[in-house]
């Protein structure tokens, strides 16, 4: 692992060329051992990964202020971490997530650890993504809700419903068209509200969202629901109507 | 591993799920069409009337997009009305717009965000010529506003965004065209007549050569050019400082954005084989590969590379960065090589072979030498006819795959298992991851 930590340690050389070899070397680190037959290397080279992430140093008191109490800060720079979180994106386990979660709310971190929850995935992931949406943004909470609906579930489920009450109108987008991509029938009448809107914007977007779930849901196998939904949009002026109306034909 | 909690399917989820329901919804759903390896007549060429020209829009106008398939495919081409152009860059765009001033004495739309440009009722269909990791997007969000899409090569930076691709396809009746332009290249069709009958004995193997690529050069972080929207160009992609060689044209060598040769070349010559071996709509099911990266960088894709794929009924495809650029099918009782400027048997006599009434023929889009012309034709007789394109989206997207599959051999350096039905790695989970990529934000498909 001397290795590794070295090469971690030149991630953001000012030569980027070494910095560049350094990636290099990681990377290949991290996909020899992205092999069903090599967990316990995996889980060795994650969790020196994730060391260095969290690594912290106490810098030395000024030498006028020999006792002053000084504040831990993180060994390695964001570029450094952000790198670190991409490597654990390919070989993350959930014994990481703690640790990628911490940065949730880190500004020049959160997306990157956003990546890598969602390559890991799993309860633990879901519910620090959930607890970050009330604190973020409104573009990282459209990633966030982005992610929720890949990852799916329960409780991801009725974040993303919350989320579709948000008071920003892209928010607002970005959780109807990810309740479509959960393919849950019981969904639709809040999609089907925003189609009903004044918001061109909105409107446009729920539309294609409904015809997602409609279709998401014919190819569940439940087809009185996706039928309903289908001739709902059939009757609008629409680019859905058209799909509708080529879905139904094959009713 | 099972990452995903129960009770709701995410996304992921419901792609694995519904692989197999996705193939027969898409026979279902399907506008009547010709699969493309299935011998086939050339639709009805319509002479459409001043008013029934297809009025399109152009994305992404830079060195492919304005130079050729503006200037050489749809300004000369008369069922053709060009009513707007896009671009990340107000250079790219304002140049496109005059072109087409120049051209037709009209003035156009002139975008910057593909959004506007869709919203546009009188756009009928679009041409994306985007870097690669745009084309899912735009492409679905096209496709989503009604109208028909040609969607330049590789299609896709990943195997999801094809999966989905094919999903809206199927969805909205969209008449797709993939710019795997050799398919309308008399010459390649010919090879792959003869290959699929058998000319040259049951085959055993196909070499394809597409090229390797340097290391590139490291230049110094840049303030972005006040022409280009930077952030609006990287957009699904990781952030990164702007460097010229990691934009117009040198993108194809950084993985964030593309996948170097393989995906470049591979493109073409992956998808004769597959078209050869009539292996549209599925895919190999084995796939091992090496491949060295340069030193010092800065390109972060394979310089040079060897990848064997084998098929299920035990062809193998090898695809190789050296070697004379073409595909070279190998038979049991001789060989064929093709390339753009030649095609060569054997024996010569081969090539003379004419194909009986009861031969296979191969999806034939025209003869004109220029295959642009013949693969723009395919495109505009589908839109009349709403039968599928010779390279319509399933075709860009498996072959695109192929590329894929070759590219994450390559990183993980041990054989893998591909399902080509369900569309993933077998019992590979690791491998599994990548598949898809995360997007940045607002970005989602």
């Amino acid at each position: 692992m001397n290795e590794i930590l070295s090469h971690i340690s030149k991630l953001n050389d000012t030569d980027r060329a070494a910095a560049y070899v350094a990636d290099r070397a990681l990377r290949t680190a991290c996909y020899a051992v992205m092999n069903p037959a090599k967990a316990t290397e995996r889980a060795q080279l994650a969790a020196a990964l994730a060391e260095a992430f969290q690594a912290t140093v106490t810098p030395e008191p000024p030498a006028k202020e020999p006792d002053k109490k000084m504040e831990p800060h993180p060994k390695h720079d964001e570029r450094t971490r952000n790198m670190l979180l991409r490597f654990l994106a390919d070989v993350g386990t959930q014994a990481e997530v703690p640790a990628i979660a911490g940065v949730l709310g880190e500004l020049n971190l959160r997306e990157m650890a956003r990546y890598a929850l969602q390559a890991i995935g799993g309860t633990a992931a879901t519910t620090a993504l959930i607890g970050t949406l009330e604190a973020c943004g409104p573009e990282f909470r459209i990633g966030v809700i982005n992610t929720l609906a890949d990852l799916g579930g329960a409780d991801a489920a009725a974040a993303i419903r919350a989320a579709a009450k948000d008071a920003d109108t892209d928010v607002r987008i970005a959780a109807i068209e990810a309740l479509a991509a959960l393919g849950d029938p019981a969904n639709d009448a809040i999609i089907a509200k925003a189609c009903d809107g004044r918001r061109v914007k909105v409107t446009k977007r729920a539309m294609k969202a409904r015809l997602r779930l409609a279709a998401n849901l014919a190819e569940q196998g439940n087809a009185a629901a996706a039928k309903r939904i289908y001739e709902a949009l059939a009757r609008t002026d629409t680019p859905q109507a058209k799909a509708a109306k080529l879905a139904l034909k094959q009713h | 591993m099972n990452k995903k909690t129960p009770q709701r399917m995410g996304r992921r989820q419901f792609l694995k799920g519904t692989a197999s329901g996705l193939a027969v919804a898409s026979a279902l759903l399907s506008n009547g069409a010709q699969a493309a390896e299935k011998p086939a007549a050339r639709p009805r060429r319509a002479r459409p009337g001043a008013n029934d020209r297809v009025v399109i829009g152009s994305i992404g106008v830079g060195d492919l997009g304005r130079r050729h398939h503006l200037a050489n495919c749809l300004l000369p081409n008369e069922r053709i009305e060009v009513a707007a152009v896009c671009d990340v860059d107000r250079n790219h765009r304002d140049m496109a717009a005059q072109m087409v001033k120049d051209r037709t004495g009209k003035r156009i739309g002139n975008y910057k965000d593909f959004r506007d440009l869709l919203d546009r009722k009188d756009i009928d269909a679009v041409v994306v010529v985007t870097p690669d990791h745009w084309h899912a997007i735009i492409s679905i969000a096209a496709m989503e506003a009604g109208k028909d899409v040609y969607c330049e090569k590789p299609l896709t930076l990943t195997i999801d965004q094809g999966k989905a691709m094919v999903r809206t396809a199927r969805r909205y009746g969209t008449v797709f065209q993939t710019g795997n332009m050799q398919r309308s290249d008399p010459r390649f069709r010919k090879a792959c007549e003869l290959v699929r009958n058998g000319k040259i004995g049951k085959i055993t193997k196909v070499t394809t050569h597409i090229g390797g690529i340097d290391a590139g050069k490291w230049e110094p972080v840049q303030t972005p050019p006040a022409e280009l929207d930077w952030n609006f160009w990287l957009g699904p992609a990781p952030y990164a400082d702007y460097s010229p060689n990691r934009c117009h044209y040198q993108f194809r060598w950084f993985e964030d954005y593309s996948g170097g040769k393989m995906t470049d070349w591979g493109a073409h010559h992956n998808d004769i084989a597959q078209w050869g071996l009539g292996m549209d709509g599925t895919g190999p099911v084995k796939v091992h590969g090496k491949g060295t990266f340069h030193e010092n960088g800065p390109h972060d894709v394979p310089g040079s590379f060897e990848v064997t794929y084998t098929y299920a009924n035990g062809v193998e495809l090898i695809c190789h960065s050296e070697g004379e650029n073409g595909a070279k099918f190998h038979g049991e009782d001789g060989w064929l090589f093709v390339n753009r400027s030649r095609i060569e048997a054997s024996d010569p006599a081969i090539l003379e072979i004419e194909l009986g009434p009861d031969d296979v023929r191969l999806y034939n889009t025209g003869d004109d030498p220029n295959n642009w012309v013949n693969h723009y034709a395919n495109w505009l007789d589908c839109m009349n006819t709403r039968e599928r394109c010779l390279c319509d989206v399933e075709v860009g997207h498996r072959s695109a795959t192929v590329c894929h599959l070759g590219n994450i051999a390559i990183k993980l350096g041990r054989e893998l298992q591909w399902d080509p039905k369900a569309e993933l790695f077998v019992n590979d989970d690791e491998a599994n991851r990548m598949v898809s990529r995360p997007m940045r934000a607002p970005w989602h498909l």
